[in-house]
């Protein structure tokens, strides 16, 4: 993961990355717009923020960036549920229906739980084989992204 | 007409607004609560909330929407597409309330909206149809016919279309767990497990003519528009003319259509769609669509025709003023769907806010959207959010200038599939007009947007944390304060995602 510092100078804006220093002379800012000198390259780029997104565009493609205070990176399990047996919600929708019980023996990949979602019908699969530990979402139940929807442990333990 | 309502929302909703408008016709707007601040609701001239955001209780609500039009005396309601526009029940029941329905006969909607009887209409009719069956519904039955026909073979939802409950089957022992399936899916999409078959045309060219015919007899065909890049049966870009048809082609595909049409007494604007066999050139009639097309906007580049005005003034009975023959495309014109998507995670759908939102201005360029800056994009309804249609006099202009405008498309807030559609344009089939109904999936079951990000990007964005927190440490209380935090924030540290 890249790390940038930037500082305000009288000309534009010092930028450190990975202990190159270099000033980022700029030419306009006017919200949403940035218009600055970087590689002698003029660049302008749209910009724009929600909790700790950023939106980028620029030469004619869009860029995601995360906001992130700390330099490590992000700790393994917490990306989608991966390595922790955690089922969580792709995107916000409706549980349609329940294909498993707790208790339950599945397979890595095993559908456990049908979202609808924008007119579409979502297949949520267990991240790896084990023992459904828990459900924790009903039937008609609306989600959020990320909601924690079952916990498959390994059974193996 | 006076007063039309237009029972949809997003960028059909606004499209039809905007052609009543310079019509001079009021326009009445409905919004369930996810709607209230929508565009299409800002640009009507009255606006009425028929629901909560469910399409079900909304837009999908027969009786909310016809009180809506008795409320504000409307005189006419425009359905759009998707929704109600080919509920055959809902058509009857806003002629049964004395409100002209802009579309065609509940009659025609039903027998085309049915696929089995869609079929024997167009074999009585000497339209071409795909090898298959539809004669019974009953399990054994199909399967004997599935054998007779030839493998691979398509199972079908007999009462509905639009890519849903649809199975092919590749190999007899897999026929009994297929019918079941798409039974199942059929049950719940339409509440009609009846299934019909048809041969599966593995590499086959999705293309389809625009209908317009008035009440007076007169049927018409706009030529066509070539669907065939489609992800999972949903369009992604379509344009015209067809890279594969010539003009006898043409002619005898334009010829069928409008003899489709007639066979169910068509008025109003519709779509035949046919699948073309690039190897045979042979054509097929697939279905038929009552109603308005998403695509309709590139038919009206090459003819110069309003499409929403003349469905608004066949309606009112007037004539279509000209013959076939009298009839003329001219130039490319392509579109391409902007979706609220995630390419990268499975092209699930993505919600969230729309932060910045600007469109290119460019010669040629239009964009039909429904969506504005800072609205919210939910999980109720579907994610079109633009569509960016490009017209020049040659399809190699045409891509170029697409080209161009996706990338002057600045969309801020949702994830799209704009890195996708330049890559579909870039691919060598797609620029050869070679690419069938399988393209996508042949080409880009893989695919991945690059990750790698530019310096410059990262630099934007922290230019633009340092904005915010320039403003913030503009407190009054901050200024005295050398201590404050506000004082010393000038200084961003951020990571990529």
């Amino acid at each position: 993961m890249q790390t940038l510092d930037a500082t305000r100078a009288t000309n534009g804006v010092e930028i450190e990355i990975n202990a190159t220093h270099f000033l980022v002379p700029i030419v306009a800012e006017q919200p949403p717009r940035l218009t600055f000198i970087y590689n002698g390259r003029i660049i302008t780029a749209y910009a724009a923020r929600q909790g700790k997104d950023r939106w980028i565009h620029t030469n004619g493609s869009t860029f995601l960036l995360e906001q992130s205070n700390t330099l490590a990176p992000r700790a393994a399990g917490q990306e989608q549920g991966i390595g922790s047996g955690l089922v969580t919600a792709p995107m916000p929708g409706q549980v349609r229906s329940i294909l498993v019980n707790q208790g339950d023996f599945v397979e890595e990949g095993q559908p456990l739980l049908l979202l609808e979602a924008m007119k579409i019908e979502i297949r949520v699969r267990a991240p790896r084989a084990g023992q459904v530990i828990s459900l924790n979402v009903e039937q008609g139940q609306s989600v959020e992204r990320e909601q924690i929807l079952a916990t498959v442990e390994d059974s193996k333990h | 007409m006076k007063k039309v309502l237009i029972a949809n929302r997003g960028e059909i909703a606004v499209r039809i607004i905007r052609a009543s408008r310079e019509m001079g016709i009021q326009t009445v707007a409905v919004y369930s609560d996810a709607d209230r601040s929508a565009l299409h609701v800002r640009l009507a001239d009255e606006a009425i909330r028929i629901g909560s955001s469910p399409p079900g209780e909304s837009y999908l609500n027969i009786n909310a929407i016809l009180d809506a039009a008795k409320q504000t005396h409307a005189d006419a309601i425009h359905p759009g597409y998707g929704f109600l526009a080919e509920n055959a029940e809902f058509a009857q029941a806003v002629n049964a309330a004395g409100i002209l329905f802009i579309g065609p006969s509940p009659f025609s909607i039903r027998a085309m909206g049915d696929k089995a009887e869609a079929r024997a209409r167009m074999m009585q009719s000497g339209v071409p149809i795909v090898p298959g069956y539809q004669e019974s519904n009953d399990d054994a039955l199909l399967e004997r016919a599935a054998k007779k026909i030839g493998y691979p073979v398509l199972i079908k939802a007999a009462a509905g279309g639009g890519g849903k409950a649809m199975r092919v089957v590749e190999h007899s022992r897999e026929f009994h767990d297929a019918l079941g399936a798409a039974r199942r899916e059929a049950q719940h999409a339409f509440s009609d497990d009846r299934v019909i078959l048809e041969k599966y045309v593995a590499n086959a060219r999705h293309i389809e003519f625009q209908i317009l015919a008035d009440k007076h007899g007169n049927t018409l065909h706009l030529f066509e528009r070539e669907c065939s890049i489609q992800r999972r049966y949903q369009k992604i870009i379509e344009e015209t003319p067809s890279p594969l048809l010539d003009q006898k082609l043409r002619a005898k595909m334009g010829a069928a259509a409008v003899a489709a049409a007639r066979a169910v007494n068509y008025e109003n604007a519709g779509t035949i769609e046919f699948i073309v066999d690039p190897e045979t050139r042979a054509f097929y009639f697939l279905e038929m669509n009552t109603r308005l097309q998403v695509e309709h906007p590139i038919t009206e580049m090459t003819t110069g025709f309003d499409l929403v005005q003349w469905q608004l003034r066949i309606a009112q009975d007037e004539r279509l003023p000209f013959q076939q023959e009298e009839l003329q495309a001219r130039g490319h014109a392509i579109e391409c769907r902007i979706y609220a998507e995630d390419p990268a995670n499975g092209f699930l759908p993505a919600t969230g806010r729309a932060l910045e939102f600007e469109l290119p201005n460019i010669p040629g360029v239009r964009a039909d959207t429904g969506i504005a800056r800072v609205d919210e994009i939910t999980a109720f309804y579907d994610p079109l959010l633009v569509k960016l249609i490009a017209y020049a006099e040659t399809r190699q202009n045409a891509i170029q200038r697409m080209q161009d405008a996706l990338r002057g498309v600045v969309l801020l807030g949702i994830t799209t599939n704009l890195d996708f559609l330049q890559a579909v344009l870039a691919h060598p089939i797609f620029r050869k007009g070679q690419a069938t109904t399988r393209f996508i999936e042949e080409n880009f079951a893989a695919w991945k947007p690059i990750t790698e990000i530019p310096q410059e990007v990262w630099i934007a964005a922290a230019l633009l944390d340092l904005q915010q927190s320039a403003s913030a440490s503009v407190l009054p209380t901050a200024a005295n304060d050398p201590y404050s935090p506000w004082q010393s924030a000038n200084a961003f540290r951020i990571g990529a995602k």
